[in-house]
């Protein structure tokens, strides 16, 4: 069945505003999930809250993996991650100083290979590495692996293949789909896909792309106002009125 | 009302736009093109965010090459970037009457106008920007630049980050600022499809060069997706 996340009694505000409200919640109990929503309605958040990049005002957060509950409320975002909840960014994070090999690089190193100048200095390290970054580079289309990203696209790209590299059981996306073309967004889903598939991944999207939504995931969560309202198959959630009247309008409706 | 001749530019040691030409007159021109075609920095060159490392640019007539971006701002044209685009310390009420700076009309009507268009901003004019969502940010940016009384538009991708009701209603928000002030907008968008529903003319860039330049009647979407193919 693979890792779930376990959601329990979470809350989060600020400054009074109630951003997540939620009793409880199981995500990843299917290999591709959707979580959309309006703007605002708390879903950026939720992946905070788990990732552990911010701390609940209460409630608890568990990774629930081979029958045993490992509680992650609070932990830091780096040991979450050691523990194969990875997430890519909403806004562009990018090593603007790296080039886009060493970018990948960076997420390919272990414990082992680190330390000061061990991590990029050693041939054999980069050598073990090259046919990895090779196939990430084909398939993303980067035109020279030794340049730099330099459109919000690639950069945004980049940031995926980086979390691929640490292998994730589950891979967190918040709007993979923006600053892309159409076209590359069915290619970066595929190669998702097709990753999910090899490396047991499960994967939650954040998107409000809905046709991608629709087509790539086999369940989908609808939250607003920091709630988690509605839970189903795309087909029940995309017909359902609640989601046409306050997040779709009439072009999707 | 604005025109490039054969306008160089980049960042750095890297030149990503290569000889443009491109002239603007008040309608509504999409840019497209694949990721680093040259579309950001073509807007960035306009707003003169980026120096201009060869060619000539002129706005209503006037050699603007040089001209300091703020002076750039009060000739009237604004721009929506397409990231850190809202001062997070301010609240959403300040940060939008940082675009009522210039222009004619009072500043309360021109912020009261940004609200009737995003009502979920609206709830929240007095709580700090940086506590905003994503595509509520977007709607911050947006609406500071609408309240610039601009007389060119530079919209980065203006939808990213919206939900699809938003987009919808921005387009048309667009389209209608357009059609009652005679707005030129810039419109660079991944979404083809959306942004050619509103355009008049298509801007298609390949690798910092101008790959097509048409308009949208004679254009079909074929002749467009060969400038992301090459």
């Amino acid at each position: 069945m693979g890792d779930t996340i376990e959601v329990n009694g979470l809350r989060k505000s600020y400054g009074g505003r109630v951003v997540n409200e939620i009793p409880r919640l199981t995500l990843s109990e299917h290999r591709i999930e959707g979580l959309i929503g309006p703007n605002g309605a708390g879903k950026t958040t939720l992946m905070s809250l788990i990732t552990g990049r911010i701390r609940p005002d209460t409630g608890s957060v568990r990774l629930l993996r081979d029958g045993a509950a490992i509680e992650i409320t609070g932990m830091s975002l780096n040991r979450v991650a050691r523990l194969g909840v990875v997430r890519t960014n909403q806004k562009i994070q990018d090593f603007e100083s790296l080039t886009i090999e060493d970018s990948m690089l960076l997420s390919l190193a272990t414990d082992r290979d680190e330390g000061p100048g061990r991590l990029f200095g050693e041939r054999d390290f980069r050598e073990r590495c090259d046919p990895i970054i090779a196939d990430y580079v084909a398939a993303m289309k980067f035109a020279d692996r030794s340049a730099h990203a330099l459109s919000a696209g690639e950069k945004k790209l980049l940031d995926i293949v980086r979390c691929l590299l640490l292998e994730p059981k589950i891979l967190l996306m918040d709007e993979p789909t923006v600053g892309l073309p159409t076209e590359q967004t069915d290619e970066v889903m595929a190669l998702v896909s097709r990753v999910a598939e090899r490396q047991d991944m499960k994967v939650v999207i954040i998107e409000h792309d809905l046709d991608l939504i629709w087509k790539v995931c086999e369940h989908v969560h609808f939250m607003a106002d920091g709630q988690i309202l509605l839970h189903g198959t795309p087909e029940e959630v995309r017909t359902n009125r609640l989601v046409r009247d306050k997040y779709m309008g009439e072009s999707h409706a | 009302m604005l025109e490039l001749r054969g306008i160089r530019s980049g960042y750095g040691d890297v030149t990503i736009l290569k000889d443009v030409d491109l002239t603007v007159e008040a309608e509504i021109f999409a840019v497209l093109g694949a990721n680093g075609a040259g579309k950001s920095t073509l807007m960035r060159t306009i707003a003169r965010l980026l120096a201009v490392e060869a060619g000539d640019l002129r706005f209503r007539g006037e050699d603007v090459t040089a001209v300091a971006p703020n002076r750039l701002a009060e000739m009237g044209i604004s721009l929506v970037p397409q990231e850190a685009n809202i001062f997070p310390n301010l609240t959403v009420r300040e940060n939008l009457s940082l675009g009522t700076m210039f222009g004619t009309r009072s500043s309360r009507s021109r912020i009261d106008e940004v609200f009737d268009l995003f009502p979920d901003i609206a709830a929240r004019a007095d709580q700090k920007a940086g506590s905003l969502s994503g595509g509520e940010s977007q709607m911050v940016a947006f609406g500071r630049a609408l309240a610039q009384e601009p007389r060119l538009m530079l919209l980065d991708e203006p939808t990213t980050g919206l939900s699809p009701k938003y987009v919808n209603l921005l387009l048309e928000k667009v389209r209608q600022i357009h059609d009652s002030h005679g707005v030129a907008i810039l419109l660079a968008e991944q979404n083809a499809v959306k942004a050619l529903e509103v355009a008049s003319r298509v801007l298609v860039l390949s690798l910092g060069k101008v790959y097509l330049d048409s308009p949208v009647s004679e254009t079909d979407l074929e002749a467009i997706q060969g400038g992301y193919h090459i």
